[in-house]
C-alpha cells in the first residue's frame, strides 16, 4: 500500500495551512494540545463504606477514603483516612458451664471518697467498688457480669472507635526504578499504632519482570481499659499494670512476571518479627476441675514476647477473551506454631458496557498455636504460655462473595460487594472432660460484610 | 547546536516538491514489508521508499498507552514546525483492534498518517523495546535513533535528534 | 498420629506448598529473561482489572477483617504488571 498520495495531499494542505497560519490557528492548536494532554486523569478519589456483622456478635461500620494524586510525571501522592466503629460481644476465652459464671473487669479509677451512683455498666454488668488498699487516694470501679448456664461466654462491653490515617509517596527515579515511602497512624480507645514504610521496585526484561523489596516498621502501645494484667494471674477487679508496648519489623521481597499477554503472576515472600506485648489484655483462660470439668478460676492469658512470621504469596491474574480470573495462594507459618494455607478465587464476568459481576470464593485453613488450649486443668503444671483465643486455634473458614461493579460516568465507578464468612473449629474435642463434653467449646463464627464503593477519577 | 535549515522562500519549497516526485528505491534495511490485509485498507504494509530524502519519524503507539496521550500533541507540533523542512511523521498503531485505535483518535486527533500493525510485524522488524517507541530515519533511509518512552524530560532530546537529522543533506 | 508418608505429607502441607512454589520461581529466574510478551502486546496488562493491586481499598478492608479473625496476616507486595509504558 502506498502512503504517498495521501501524504502529499496532507502535505499540500499543511503547506497551505502554514502559509496562512496566523497566530490564531496556532493558538487554537496549542490549546487543543493542552486539552488532549489533560485527558489523562491525575486525581482519583476512592471511597468505601463497610458494614460488618457477625451473627450474634460484633458489628462494625467503617467509612474509608483514599486519595491518589499525580503530582508530576514521576511522582504520586496517596492519602488515606478511615474511621472504624466496632461494637458488640466478643468471646472472652472462658469455657461455658452448666452453672452460671461471673466475670469481673476493672473499668474506672476514681478519687477516694467520690460518691458513686451504682448504675448498670454497659452489657448488663453490675458495678462494684473494689476496696482500696490502705493509704490509697483512689479506688477502682469494676464491672461484674454473669453469664447464664450453658451459654458461650462473651464480653458484651466491647465498644470502640478507631481513627486511622496514612500518607504515601511514590517516585520514579529512572532506569526502571521506582521508590516509595509512607507513614501510617491508627488510634483507638485502648491502642495506638504508628508505622513507617519504604520500598523499591525495578523493572527488567522490557517491563515484563519487576523485582521489589519493602520494609515496614511499626510501634504500638496498648493501654487497655483496666490496665495491663499480669499474665496467668487470677482474674479480679483490681486495676492492672501500666501501658505496654510492642514493635514490629516486616520485610517483603516480590517478583512479578508478565508470563504471557494474558497471564500475570506475582510471588512474594515476607518475613516479620515483633517484640513486646503480644497478649490480648481482655482474654482469659479457664482452669477447670479434672473430673467435673467445671471452671474453678479464670486466668489472664499469656503469649510469648516474640513472634516471627513468614509467608509465601502467589497471585495469578488471567485475562480471558472478556473476563478476568484471579487465583491466589498463600502459605504461612510462624514460631508460635501456627501454619495456614489460603486459596482465593475470583472471576470477573464482564457484562455490557464495562459493568461486571464478580463471584468470589476463599478457603482458609489454620493449625493451632503451640500454646493454644481450650482450657487448663487444675493439678497440671502451669504452662509458660497459654491462650484460649479461638483465633489461635485450629479451624477452617470459607468466604463466598459477589461483587457488582458499574461505571457511572467517564472515570467513575460504583460497586457493591456482599460476602459471607463462615469459620468452623472443633467445638467438641475428644479430650474434653466432665461437663465440657456437652458444651460447644468453639461455636462457629459467621459474618456478613457489605462493602459499598465509589471511585472517581478526573 | 543544530538548527533546522532555513529555507529562503518559494524556490526551496519547489525544490522539495521535486525531490518528493523523484521515486527512489530503498536500500539495505529492507523496510518494504507486505502484510496480509486486516480489517482496513491501512493495515497492508509499510513502504517508506517514497520518503527517501526526507526524515521519517516513525512513532509506535497504542490506545492503551498513557504516555501516547501526551506524545500526540507533541508529534502534531513536530509536523507543524518541521513538516515544511521535510519531516514526515507516521503513526504505527499496534492495537489488537482498529476500533480501539479509532476511539483514541476521536479523542486525540493526529495530523499525521496512521498505519495499522495489529500483528506487530512492523514493530518486530524495528525491534521495538518499549511503548511508546519511535524510530528516526534519516534522509538516506538509515535508522539513526530509537526513542523508547515519552516524557517531559525526553521530548526535548527527541526534538534535538529531529533537528540534527533535518540539518543533514542527503547523500 | 501414626508416622506414615501420608501423615507426613499432611503435617507438612505448608512447607511442601512453599517448596513447590519456590522451585517454580527459581527455575523461572534462571531462564525468564525472554519470558513474556513483546512491549506492544501489553494491551490487556494495561487494563485496570489486570493491575496487581486493582482495588487497594477493598484489599485493605479484607486484610483488616481477616487479621482480626484469623491467626495469619498479610504477605502481599504490590509492584509490577501494567502497560509497561515509560
Amino acid at each position: 500500500m502506498q502512503l504517498k498520495p495521501k501524504m502529499s495531499l496532507a502535505k499540500t494542505g499543511l503547506r497551505r495551512m502554514l502559509a496562512t497560519a496566523a497566530s490564531g490557528l496556532l493558538a487554537g492548536a496549542h490549546a487543543n494540545a493542552q486539552e488532549a494532554a489533560a485527558d489523562v486523569p491525575t486525581t482519583t478519589i476512592d471511597t468505601g463504606l463497610l458494614y460488618y456483622h457477625e451473627n450474634g456478635r460484633v458489628r462494625a461500620i467503617e467509612p474509608d477514603l483514599n486519595l491518589t494524586q499525580q503530582i508530576d510525571e514521576n511522582s504520586i501522592l496517596t492519602l488515606g483516612f478511615t474511621v472504624d466503629s466496632v461494637t458488640g460481644p466478643t468471646p472472652l476465652g472462658a469455657v461455658p458451664s452448666t452453672l452460671p459464671q461471673s466475670y469481673v473487669r476493672p473499668y474506672k479509677v476514681i478519687p477516694l471518697g467520690t460518691p458513686v451512683t451504682v448504675t448498670t455498666a454497659s452489657g448488663g454488668s453490675v458495678v462494684t467498688l473494689v476496696p482500696p488498699a490502705s493509704g490509697a487516694t483512689t479506688q477502682t470501679l469494676s464491672a461484674t457480669r454473669t453469664v447464664p448456664a450453658n451459654t458461650y461466654p462473651l464480653d458484651t462491653s466491647f465498644k470502640d472507635l478507631r481513627y486511622a490515617a496514612n500518607a504515601g509517596w511514590q517516585q520514579v527515579l529512572g532506569a526502571g526504578v521506582t521508590v516509595n515511602g509512607g507513614v501510617a497512624y491508627s488510634k483507638e480507645h485502648d491502642y495506638r499504632a504508628e508505622s513507617v514504610n519504604f520500598g523499591i521496585a525495578k523493572d527488567l526484561n522490557q517491563h515484563n519482570t519487576t523485582l521489589n523489596a519493602g520494609v515496614n516498621y511499626e510501634s504500638d502501645l496498648s493501654f487497655p481499659i483496666g490496665g495491663t494484667p499480669t499474665p496467668l494471674t487470677v482474674m479480679n477487679g483490681d486495676w492492672k499494670g501500666p501501658d505496654a508496648s510492642r514493635s514490629e519489623v516486616d520485610a517483603v521481597l516480590g517478583l512479578t512476571q508478565v508470563m504471557t499477554r494474558r497471564w500475570l503472576a506475582s510471588l512474594s515472600y515476607s518475613y516479620s518479627t515483633s517484640h513486646g506485648y503480644q497478649d490480648d489484655p481482655y482474654k482469659i483462660i479457664s482452669v477447670v476441675d479434672p473430673v467435673s470439668g467445671q471452671p474453678l478460676s479464670q486466668l489472664y492469658e499469656s503469649r510469648p514476647d516474640i513472634r516471627q512470621k513468614q509467608s509465601l504469596y502467589l497471585e495469578n491474574k488471567v485475562h480471558l477473551s472478556h473476563d478476568v480470573v484471579e487465583f491466589d495462594l498463600r502459605g504461612y507459618k510462624d514460631d508460635w506454631g501456627i501454619k495456614s494455607v489460603t486459596a482465593d478465587l475470583r472471576y470477573r464476568y464482564m457484562l455490557s458496557g464495562s459493568a461486571y459481576l464478580e463471584p468470589h470464593a476463599r478457603y482458609y485453613q489454620q493449625g493451632a498455636a503451640n500454646f493454644f488450649d481450650y482450657y487448663l486443668v487444675v493439678g497440671q503444671p502451669l504452662p509458660e504460655f497459654a491462650s484460649a483465643d479461638t483465633r489461635l486455634a485450629k479451624f477452617h473458614a470459607q468466604t463466598y462473595g459477589l461483587k457488582f461493579g458499574l461505571p457511572v460516568d467517564e472515570g467513575s465507578e460504583f460497586s457493591i460487594r456482599v460476602e459471607y464468612y463462615d469459620q468452623h473449629g472443633d467445638g467438641s474435642p475428644a479430650f474434653a472432660i466432665g461437663q465440657l463434653r456437652q458444651q460447644n467449646l468453639f461455636p462457629a463464627l459467621t459474618a456478613v460484610t457489605v462493602l459499598l464503593g465509589y471511585s472517581y477519577a478526573f | 547546536m543544530p538548527t533546522a535549515p532555513v529555507l529562503d522562500g518559494d524556490a526551496s519549497i519547489k525544490g522539495a516538491e521535486e525531490r518528493m516526485m523523484r521515486k527512489t528505491s530503498w536500500s539495505a534495511l529492507g523496510i518494504a514489508i507486505a502484510l496480509v490485509a486486516c480489517t482496513s485498507a491501512h493495515a497492508e504494509g509499510l513502504d517508506l521508499s517514497g520518503y527517501r530524502g526526507k526524515v521519517v519519524y516513525l512513532d509506535f503507539w497504542a490506545s492503551w498507552c498513557t504516555p501516547c496521550r501526551r506524545s500526540f500533541p507533541w508529534l502534531d507540533g513536530l509536523v507543524r514546525q518541521f513538516g515544511k523542512y521535510d519531516l514526515v511523521v507516521i503513526g504505527v498503531n499496534v492495537d489488537q483492534s482498529n476500533e480501539l485505535a479509532k476511539k483514541f483518535l476521536d479523542d486525540i486527533p493526529a495530523n499525521f498518517p496512521i498505519v495499522y500493525d495489529p500483528q506487530g510485524a512492523i514493530a518486530t522488524t524495528f525491534k521495538i523495546m518499549g511503548m511508546p517507541s519511535a524510530v528516526l530515519i534519516d534522509r538516506n533511509g538509515q535508522v539513526r535513533f530509537q526513542h523508547v518512552g515519552f516524557s517531559e524530560t525526553t521530548k526535548d532530546e527527541y526534538e534535538t535528534h529531529v533537528r540534527q537529522l533535518l540539518d543533514e543533506k542527503p547523500r | 498420629m501414626k508416622r506414615t508418608f501420608d501423615n507426613c505429607l499432611m503435617k507438612n502441607r505448608v512447607e511442601l506448598l512453599m517448596l513447590l512454589v519456590l522451585s517454580g520461581a527459581g527455575t523461572c529466574l534462571g531462564g525468564c529473561t525472554s519470558l513474556g510478551p513483546k512491549p506492544w502486546q501489553h494491551d490487556l496488562m494495561a487494563e485496570p482489572a489486570m493491575r496487581i493491586n486493582s482495588d487497594p481499598l477493598q484489599a485493605a478492608v479484607d486484610d483488616h477483617i481477616y487479621f482480626s479473625k484469623e491467626g495469619s496476616s498479610g504477605g502481599r507486595s504490590y509492584a509490577g504488571g501494567g502497560c509497561g509504558c515509560n
